[in-house]
């Protein structure tokens, strides 16, 4: 017994002392606090949280990302959901393989004009099985063939080619982009099979239609994937920043493979 | 009898839960496989859901240098109490939006794909999560603790994004019109 009083004071007398070593007294064993020479290594990882980003657009992107906030969460959000109430997953999930096997021809180009012809291939291959064995894109064959989309778009390219991203900007509904992929999305939107354009494939007739395939499109797309704006709302501190920030993060690396 | 107790003791109180680098792709494989396990039972309450996640994720996740990197140069400057209340809050938001994640992704199935040694101190394992529609990558960046042969995780990328990043960056814009205090209320 005197013992094991013995033990537990040499025991507590030597926390005590490697808590005066550590930084930080409480849990020490539990895991590690980096050393201070290790703190510039992660410093040279991430980026410089104080660096200034150029925001010429600041007080109308703030204004935007709130009335966008508005939309999805009193609007778009509760229309996704009463959608999916009515129709069942399975339909949605088609639904969304038609329209995205549709606008194949906008990851064909851009693939294409980043020379990156493995890509191309895999997506022509996808457009033909899936249209025919796909029953006209609704059943995503080539996936379950292991063919995965290869996704590339018009502000990819720019960016391939060392266009920087400009400054940032907020669209109304379609919410956090930049200059470039603003630019992008016009290029991809010309090409677009489901918007009426001059195209010999465009089928639609005006931009009234092409406006309603456009909402059925984001309704559907959003019905599967319920909750996540909520949730990934929770993560922010301030609202546009935190958009503006995952935005440019997501799309350097986009860019980047 | 007496030197066997105090080595047994101290050697338990000051073991680092970290992975060893040729283990890492094997355990997060089954951490992983036990997270969805733990997720897909539809009988367990949501309490007892999070302890079990929690409770696998704690050894690996290293909290405390998170704390530090997410909050960059400020960290210098905080005393060691307010670097204590810091890391409690940081840590207890990390899991639940964590956890909150996971939730949403319940009948999706995650593949564990190739590691990656970045530097000699740094090594990723890339991962899908495979959605109804997309696959989303995510990277957990593991760094290896001084002097051992132990790796925790710093950081994880979701479809390109670093959390830690973006909470560095937020944090960063925070302090610039707002109180240290305010911070912590606002985690």
């Amino acid at each position: 017994m005197k013992y094991f009083i013995f033990i537990f004071f040499i025991v507590f007398t030597f926390t005590g002392c490697s808590q005066k070593l550590d930084v930080l007294p409480q849990e020490s064993n539990k895991s590690t606090l980096i050393q201070e020479s290790d703190v510039d290594e992660f410093d040279d990882e991430f980026e410089d949280e104080n660096r200034e980003v150029f925001d010429p657009l600041k007080g109308y992107n703030r204004w935007m990302t709130n009335t966008n906030d508005k939309i999805y969460i009193h609007l778009f959000n509760p229309v996704s959901e009463g959608y999916a109430t009515v129709v069942p997953k399975t339909a949605r999930i088609g639904l969304s393989n038609f329209f995205h096997n549709l606008k194949f021809p906008i990851r064909f180009s851009n693939n294409l004009l980043q020379l990156k012809f493995d890509a191309s291939m895999k997506e022509l291959g996808r457009f033909m099985i899936n249209s025919t064995v796909g029953v006209l894109g609704f059943v995503d064959v080539a996936k379950m063939e292991g063919i995965e989309p290869q996704e590339e778009d018009f502000g990819q390219t720019l960016g391939h080619y060392g266009v920087g991203s400009g400054f940032h900007v907020v669209l109304p509904f379609l919410g956090p982009s930049n200059l470039r992929d603003t630019l992008g999305f016009g290029v991809d939107t010309w090409m677009d099979p489901i918007t009426s354009g001059s195209l010999e494939y465009q089928a639609v007739e005006n931009t009234t239609e092409s406006l309603g395939i456009a909402t059925a499109y984001y309704v559907n797309k959003n019905s599967l994937h319920p909750g996540e704006y909520e949730n990934l709302k929770k993560d922010a501190l301030d609202l546009y920043l935190f958009f503006r920030d995952t935005y440019e993060q997501q799309r350097a690396k986009e860019i980047e493979q | 009898m007496l030197k066997k107790t105090v080595l047994l003791t101290l050697l338990t109180m000051s073991t680092l839960l970290g992975i060893s680098e040729s283990n890492i792709k094997t355990e997060m494989t089954i951490k992983i496989d036990e997270i969805t396990t733990v997720l897909q039972d539809k009988m367990l309450p949501v309490e007892s859901k999070k302890e079990k996640i929690y409770s696998n994720i704690d050894g690996v996740f290293d909290y405390k240098t998170m704390s530090q990197i997410s909050l960059g140069k400020k960290w210098k400057t905080l005393s060691d109490d307010e670097k204590n209340r810091f890391m409690t809050a940081f840590e207890g938001k990390l899991k639940a939006s964590y956890f909150e994640k996971l939730e949403l992704y319940t009948d999706q199935k995650v593949r564990v794909k190739e590691l990656e040694k970045v530097k000699a101190t740094r090594i990723q394992l890339h991962s899908d999560i495979i959605g109804v529609e997309e696959t989303y990558e995510v990277i957990y960046k593991f760094f290896k603790v001084n002097n051992s042969s132990d790796w925790l995780i710093y950081d994880v990328e979701i479809t390109g994004v670093s959390i830690i990043q973006t909470y560095r960056k937020q944090f960063a814009e925070f302090l610039k019109t707002k109180s240290f205090d305010e911070l912590l209320a606002s985690l």
